[in-house]
């Protein structure tokens, strides 16, 4: 069997792929690598979501479900996301993340 | 006019007069008096054909009822505001729309130079309609309400001169001592409404309510919930309190400080008695409780000796009058708690004429001399002010208890009924108090209109009798005061008959269907009246204690009716209180009573306060500040955690992603 038939392989992607999403968003100072890193999240679970539909067979047609609704949902979280940070960078002439401490004082 | 209507009309009137004067009185000067006076007139006349039907009979032994509107609606029980004049609101409106009439009348002269004028006349129209309520309510709630409305004209009144710090004082007193028997008297009207809830219709409904706590049947203790010794102490107390009795009387001789004719009113033939009503009106309840029928003569007796030692010795023309109301509220309530309900119903009327008459005469002598009430500074006013000295001289006989004046036969009959229903005790005090009484009232006279004036030598050439609007009232209560007493006991005709009452007293008559069910309870019965046995030679007694004290006055004091004539002698009397200077000395301190409530209430009850406001503000407000310290304190060290950056919130929620995810394999590994 190789390496491409085992479901292992799929998650192990997909959790490298959210590791690095993970520290994307913690390390990175700018709203719109924190977003991509979202994203990256984001496909992470859904490439597992469709891993398990394609090895799985009672999950079959469920994991092209989810992942569809998954994507949608990334989409609209995008747009929203985006909004805000545009809105916000209008007003604060900057997109680092650190400077936006309105709530803090 | 029905007589509902009429029934109404008598609170009505004063009430608009009230209304009336107090929008628009500071405008009309010293044309305020038109409106509260009329009112008050109309009033009586009112209450004159309500009472001459209810007494005549003509409208049955249930009287006129006339019901206004439910107050309070709830389920089972209804709170009423309505009217019900049956025989004894219909004594007590005699009473108070006729005082109440003429001492208005007497105001027009005596507040005619104060600035507050129109104000006077505002608040004696209010205690009008208050008082008048008082008497005619037939709830319970409504009473009370009357009760407190007739205590808030008091404080008003006695406050009327508020920039003198005295009369402010003295009318605060008044207050918070009256709010003491108040909540007596509520409680007591609480434990009616439970009693008879218990008894399966809850009613606050004044006949009602005695009929079901004093029904046939009820007479296991353990029937009410709160035993019925127990309501008739409370409302007791409330009646301690508003007629001034020990130990609650300290609040009436500061009250004095009031304008006179409201002491005229007020304190003395009017509010004061609200208590004798109350507890006349509740009889059967307190029938049913002998043993607070003790109590009640007891401190009714106990008052009545205690003040008139007390009148014996000051100097004060109206501090006297004072003491000697409340020693003849004593006198009723003793005869309250000996059973005899009707003899104190009898002396209530007729004090509240000669008392009335007493106060005004004495206005008219403060009038007269220049707002000097002390009468070691007075003297030889008789040929001054004569239509005063002669209204004053009858009052004073007639308090004296001499034959035949109003006083002679109510007290007479007081200490009589004392003496035959087994209270032999109330009758020796009460007899001691009688010599008192004849002495203090010519003390008074004597000091005040006879032998030598010691008038101020300025005030002297202006002494003038006081006008004409002011000497009417005078004589007009001097004549019920002469002929009241012979009146209201006469059993024959021409007025038995016309009442529908014959062989026996009028005022009996009247008020058998009130007192027949208490005196059912008490197990008295109609005792026959020998004038040649027992009665005769009480009503001797009487007589001779009466002038024993008038003689002694006489002697100290000096005389001068018509050939009776003597000198005062000062000497005798300095000798005589060295002699018993202890007596003297605690008479003239009024037994000390305002010292001990200063000691008890001022410094003992003032450093308790004191440390009860330490404790509180020490240690309840210590914990309740402290709980706010932490909270704050902590609050402000958790703060430090929102550092306001996006990174460490999702540091925050990665690792406790982590935690969690980890926490599963652990769990799931084992």
């Amino acid at each position: 069997m190789g390496i491409a038939d085992q479901l292992n392989t799929y998650l192990t992607l997909a959790g490298m792929l959210f590791a690095i999403g993970t520290f994307g968003f913690l390390a990175r100072r700018n709203a719109i690598s924190m977003l991509m890193s979202i994203e990256l999240m984001l496909n992470a679970v859904n490439l597992a979501v469709v891993a398990f539909g394609a090895f799985v067979p009672d999950l079959k047609d469920d994991g092209a479900v989810i992942a569809l609704m998954v994507m949608a949902v990334a989409a609209a979280e995008a747009v929203v996301g985006l909004a805000i940070v545009i809105a916000i960078f209008r007003n604060r002439k900057t997109p680092l993340v650190d400077e936006y401490d309105a709530m803090r004082r | 006019m029905s007589l509902e209507l009429l029934t109404v009309l008598i609170i009505a009137l004063p009430l608009a007069g009230f209304l009336v004067t107090a929008v628009i009185g500071r405008r009309l000067g010293l044309n305020a008096f038109w409106v509260p006076v009329g009112a008050v007139v109309l009033s009586w006349l009112a209450a004159m054909i309500v009472v001459s039907a209810v007494l005549g009979g003509s409208v049955g032994e249930e009287g006129v009822h006339v019901l206004l509107w439910q107050w309070i609606p709830a389920g089972d029980f209804v709170a009423e505001v309505g009217f019900h004049v049956d025989q004894l609101s219909a004594t007590l409106l005699i009473v108070v729309t006729t005082i109440g009439m003429l001492v208005h009348v007497y105001s027009i002269g005596y507040l005619r130079h104060d600035p507050g004028y129109w104000r006077f006349f505002a608040y004696l129209n209010l205690f009008m309609v208050s008082m008048l309520l008082l008497v005619l309510a037939d709830s319970w709630l409504v009473v009370f309400v009357a009760w407190e409305g007739v205590g808030l004209c008091s404080y008003l009144l006695i406050g009327f001169w508020y920039r003198k710090r005295s009369a402010a004082e003295a009318s605060k007193k008044a207050f918070i001592v009256n709010r003491v028997g108040d909540v007596g008297f509520a409680l007591g009207i609480m434990a009616i409404f439970v009693n008879t809830a218990a008894a399966g219709h809850p009613t606050l409904n004044i006949r009602e309510s005695i009929e079901i706590m004093t029904a046939a049947g009820t007479e296991n203790p353990s029937f009410f919930p709160i035993p019925i010794a127990l309501v008739a102490f409370l409302i007791f107390a409330g009646a301690v309190g508003k007629s001034a009795q020990f130990p609650l009387h300290v609040w009436l001789p500061d009250a004095m400080e009031g304008p006179t004719p409201v002491s005229a009113l007020i304190h003395a033939a009017t509010m004061v008695n609200a208590g004798v009503y109350l507890v006349a009106r509740a009889n059967p309840i307190f029938a049913s409780a002998p043993e607070v029928m003790v109590v009640v003569a007891a401190i009714g007796i106990f008052t009545a000796i205690l003040a008139a030692s007390i009148a014996m010795t000051q100097n004060d023309i109206k501090r006297v009058l004072a003491y000697s109301t409340l020693s003849q509220l004593g006198y009723m309530f003793a005869a309250l708690g000996v059973g005899a309900f009707t003899a104190a119903i009898f002396h209530l009327m007729t004090h509240g004429f000669f008392k009335g008459l007493l106060f005004l005469g004495s206005g008219s002598v403060i009038h007269a001399v220049h707002d000097e009430q002390d009468m070691r500074k007075m003297g030889g006013l008789r040929r001054k002010i004569p239509q005063t000295y002669w209204t004053m001289l009858i009052g004073a006989i007639a308090i004296s208890g001499i034959p035949p004046l109003a006083g002679f036969f109510s007290k007479d009959e007081i200490l009589g009924e004392s003496f035959k229903l087994g209270f032999q005790w109330v009758w020796a005090i009460g007899v001691v108090v009688a010599v008192m009484t004849a002495f203090y009232m010519f003390r008074l006279i004597g000091l005040t209109f006879w032998g030598e004036s010691r008038v101020d030598k300025e005030v002297e050439p202006k002494i003038h009798e006081s006008p004409r609007v002011m000497t009417t009232p005078l004589w007009l209560l001097a004549i019920p005061s002469v002929v009241l007493g012979a009146l209201l006991t006469w059993p024959g005709p021409p007025l038995g008959p016309l009442f529908g009452v014959e062989g026996e007293g009028l005022l009996h008559g009247w008020l058998h269907p009130i007192f027949e069910h208490g005196e059912e309870l008490l197990g008295h019965h109609e005792a026959t009246f020998e004038i040649g046995g027992i009665d005769g030679t009480l009503i001797l007694i009487s007589i001779a204690v009466a002038l024993a004290g008038m003689l002694a006055a006489w002697r100290l004091f000096g005389v001068e009716i018509g050939p009776l004539r003597g000198a005062g002698r000062p000497r005798l009397v300095t000798s005589l209180s060295n002699r018993i200077h202890f007596l003297y000395r605690a008479s003239a301190n009024k037994w000390w009573f305002d010292d001990i409530n200063h000691l008890l209430f001022v410094v003992i009850g003032g450093r308790l306060a004191a440390a009860m406001a330490w404790f509180d503000r020490e240690i309840v407000d210590g914990i309740v500040n402290g709980i706010g310290a932490v909270t704050r304190w902590s609050g402000g060290s958790l703060a430090r955690v929102q550092t306001g950056r996006v990174q460490n919130y999702a540091l925050g929620i990665a690792i406790g992603l982590i935690a969690m995810a980890g926490s599963y394999f652990v769990l799931l590994g084992r």
